[in-house]
């Protein structure tokens, strides 16, 4: 391999992040893990909101005990500004002037209220990229509605199609919607970057949580756009080769069809004949007896272990999948190969952790954490010193 | 003003891949000018092309069912199509030509097999060193389980989403439509255009290896952390939340109608209490705090679900939004396309198809650009669409030329091994309710 620099791609670049919550800390985090230089800009004394998400260190102090702020705000510096003040306007100049990209989550209109709308921070600094991360966007008729991960779920069309039939529509477990949005305002806020740059010309980014969402359902739509079918929930027997959770003596099974192997290979793995049979094996076959294949599959697992049925069918190019716990998770021996963790030291909480710390490998410029997340307020002086010096 | 322009105007992305995640990818950048060309095997269709995932235009399959599946057209926008087979010496030849005049290079193969035709990144960047590969695979290209196939339905379930998914006291539970592809599109064009970023500032190519199971804790710190600090698990507690109370689905009046509400401080629960003429209970010491509202759940949700009841998820949303309170309707696909709030930011963007397609609503992108124009350039392409003038205009083959590799079924303009197609059983989907309508008058709508 030719010589590796190690640094980040983003090295170089300075990232305002104005944000709260999990959606817009997540992408400003992210520019930091590709090298960005991070400031974050909390409100005073209570500081980022996601300082009081679970999971919390009880007895840290109150405003460091979140161990899930500590994950969406590495390689951050934190100074503690209050941005309805004008006497801290000329301080917020000198930052966006020496800034990249701004990211920020506030209702829309709340910037311009204080002066600090997108308008102006692009006055102050033209080729700057503003990125905002809300609900449902700066325009339209729910721009400023209120808004849960449950209700975003729901408005979005994602819970629709999912859980049961004959029961109420189900939601994507803990707060899928803010990752997703997080990933999204992130890429989207490096191509506004670089778009920048080409032109010496800035950008306005409007990242809608609830479109982000509205994004995924590119099958469901596509039923009704092509075929005026409106989907509903997973039947009350579902096709076992759906995803469904199939339990075992330890643990649940996925199964999917068309991996690598045939579908006759389950006969194999199952040391069970009727797997090479035709109504098991053509799919339009199958789909005339699916409560007869979902017994056979059930049957075959009941006294096997989950993970022993998933290595032993992969291995055979198999497409299983095997339900995992945080737990499971923690001691995968895969993710400890691949260096999916991080383990943070942090001392406002005393604790050493994993955390997971990388969404890909860059060959060049892989992303890395550099630094913990900040505690409130802690690098006032040295940010300060900074803008100051530079302005 | 200054001219401004779409950052990959004038670049080009072969694009190998199949299914969801990178074929998405690879759409969104053509939103953003870049010249995407999705290169296909003749003897082997996309399965977005295929039965597995439909549905095909009118639920007909007609001559040509590799041209009628509504999914591929979403994903694939904006997109020429080459149907050339890789797997032979006279297909990788043609690619190599075509990698020294592209700029970023797409594939989700498992790892084996772009290495096993001498296609690996290492071979690629001789040829381009400024080249941008990115690879998605289920597990990534090192680790135990690197070589072990994957798609989202399944994965979903390894990588920890379904653990913590589920209706209260249940087994854990699927969700939605292969959410993990969703998941590598956006974390891929994460590493994606920090790539860029950098190929821009040093003229330097590199490799994003993205291996989507490592991507699901990634999205839920919250249970690996809890894990760590004392030892507990998150419940599966379906559509509740663990410290806002009531936080949770209601039907409504109406077939299947469901309205979502949270409430996340005790001077929104007041407000509820009084728009559900149960003053009383906003002082009720059962009630009057989150922490009581946690010990008294079922008697929260029993009020709340019985003032639903009584009204339709309309009504509530707007009034419920009136009073700054997060409550939202579950929307399905139908009422998704009409949703005033999408068509007023053009989410859903008319796409002119060859016909029998004709004009179909297609999926934008999650953000809006204020000064730069991204749109969906051009429909998806047919199968095969572009085979002549890519290999004539970009590498210079002759019309002798391409009709020889026709022949050898080096390029094809029909899949040569098309596989099943079939219509949708939409009657007995409907009596089984997977289907909830369909609407032959969709096109009007």
């Amino acid at each position: 391999m030719e010589h590796s620099p190690s640094k980040g791609a983003l090295t170089g670049l300075r990232v305002l992040d104005l944000s709260h919550g999990i959606a817009g800390p997540f992408a400003a985090r992210l520019l930091g893990d590709h090298g960005a230089d991070v400031i974050k800009i909390e409100r005073p004394v209570t500081g980022d909101f996601a300082r009081t998400l679970a999971p919390l260190k009880r007895d840290a102090p109150t405003s460091e005990q979140s161990l899930l702020f500590q994950y969406l705000n590495w390689n951050k510096r934190s100074l503690a500004l209050d941005l309805r003040l004008a006497d801290n306007k000329s301080l917020v100049q000198k930052l966006v002037e020496q800034s990249d990209i701004v990211i920020e989550s506030f209702r829309p209109g709340r910037l311009d209220q204080w002066g600090l709308g997108v308008d102006q921070l692009l006055a102050w600094k033209p080729t700057l990229v503003v990125t905002s991360v809300t609900n449902f966007g700066q325009t339209g008729p729910y721009a400023q509605y209120a808004a849960s991960d449950l209700t975003l779920q729901a408005l979005s069309g994602i819970m629709q199609i999912s859980g049961q039939v004959d029961r109420e529509p189900l939601k994507h477990g803990l707060s899928q919607s803010f990752y997703c949005a997080g990933l999204t305002a992130a890429y989207a806020s490096i191509m506004a970057y670089t778009a920048a740059q080409a032109d010496q010309f800035g950008e306005h980014v409007d990242v809608s949580i609830h479109e982000c969402l509205a994004s995924e359902l590119v099958l469901n739509e596509s039923y009704y756009a092509f075929l005026g079918a409106v989907q509903g929930r997973r039947a009350v027997v579902q096709d076992p080769f759906a995803g469904e959770p199939i339990p075992t003596r330890k643990g649940y099974l996925a199964f999917q069809t068309g991996g690598g192997a045939p579908f006759e290979t389950l006969a194999e793995l199952f040391d069970r004949p009727e797997f090479r049979e035709k109504r098991f094996s053509s799919p339009p076959e199958r789909e005339k007896r699916v409560p007869e294949v979902k017994a056979l599959l059930e049957e075959c697992v009941a006294n096997r272990e989950a993970k022993e049925v998933f290595l032993a069918g992969a291995q055979k190019r198999l497409l299983l999948g095997v339900v995992q716990s945080a737990e499971d998770l923690l001691s995968c021996e895969h993710l400890q190969e691949r260096q999916a963790f991080a383990a943070i030291e942090h001392p406002a909480t005393a604790t050493h952790y994993r955390f997971p710390a990388e969404l890909a490998k860059l060959s060049l410029t892989p992303t890395s954490v550099r630094r913990r997340s900040p505690i409130l307020d802690e690098h006032r002086d040295e940010i300060l010193a900074q803008i100051g010096s530079c302005a | 003003m200054t001219k401004v322009t779409l950052p990959l105007t004038g670049i080009r992305v072969l694009d190998l891949s199949y299914v969801f995640a990178v074929p998405y990818m690879a759409g969104l950048l053509s939103d953003l000018g870049a010249e995407v060309i999705k290169i296909e095997a003749p003897h082997k269709l996309d399965q977005t092309r295929g039965r597995a995932f439909g549905p095909y235009l009118d639920n007909d399959p007609a001559q040509d069912p590799w041209n009628r599946s509504g999914i591929f057209y979403v994903v694939n926008r904006g997109k020429r199509s080459l149907a050339m087979d890789l797997s032979q010496p006279e297909g990788q030849e043609i690619f190599r030509a075509l990698v020294a005049k592209s700029d970023i290079v797409l594939e989700n193969f498992t790892p084996r097999v772009m290495r096993k035709w001498g296609l690996h990144y290492d071979e690629l960047k001789k040829i381009k060193p400024s080249l941008i590969m990115l690879s998605n695979t289920g597990y990534g290209s090192t680790g135990p389980w690197s070589s072990f196939p994957s798609q989202g339905t399944t994965l979903e379930a390894t990588m920890g989403i379904t653990f913590y998914t589920g209706y209260r006291g249940d087994k854990p539970w699927k969700v939605g439509q292969s959410y993990p592809d969703f998941i590598a599109c956006w974390a891929g064009l994460n590493g994606l255009w920090a790539a860029i970023a950098h190929m821009r500032k040093t003229g330097q190519g590199q490799w994003v290896d993205v291996g989507m199971y490592q991507l699901g804790v990634a999205l839920m710190p919250e249970p690996l952390l809890q894990k760590q600090l004392d030892g507990t698990e998150p419940i599966r507690m379906g559509n509740e939340h663990a410290e806002h109370v009531p936080s949770n689905l209601y039907q409504t009046k109406g077939t299947d109608q469901w309205l979502a509400l949270s409430i996340h401080t005790d001077d929104q629960w007041a407000t509820l209490t009084t728009l559900m003429q149960k003053a009383e209970l906003a002082s009720d010491p059962r009630f009057s705090t989150a922490a009581a509202r946690q010990l008294h759940r079922d008697a929260v949700n029993a009020v709340v679900a019985a003032w639903c009841l009584t009204h339709t998820p309309q009504a509530l949303f707007e009034q419920l939004q009136a009073h700054g309170i997060a409550a939202a309707p579950v929307l399905n696909s139908r009422d998704l396309l009409q949703d005033p709030h999408l068509k007023h930011r053009n989410f859903y963007e008319t796409v002119t198809h060859p016909e029998p397609i004709g004009e179909r609503p297609i999926i934008g992108r999650p953000y809006k650009l204020r000064f730069r124009d991204a749109h969906i350039k051009k429909p998806g392409p047919r199968f095969g669409e572009d085979n002549d003038s890519i290999l004539r205009e970009i590498i210079g083959k002759t019309p002798e030329q391409i009709s020889a590799l026709k022949d050898s079924n080096i390029v094809s303009d029909f899949p040569t091994n098309p596989g099943l197609s079939g219509t949708m059983d939409t009657e007995s989907m409907l009596k089984l309710k997977t289907l909830i309508a369909v609407d032959h008058d969709y096109r009007t709508k």
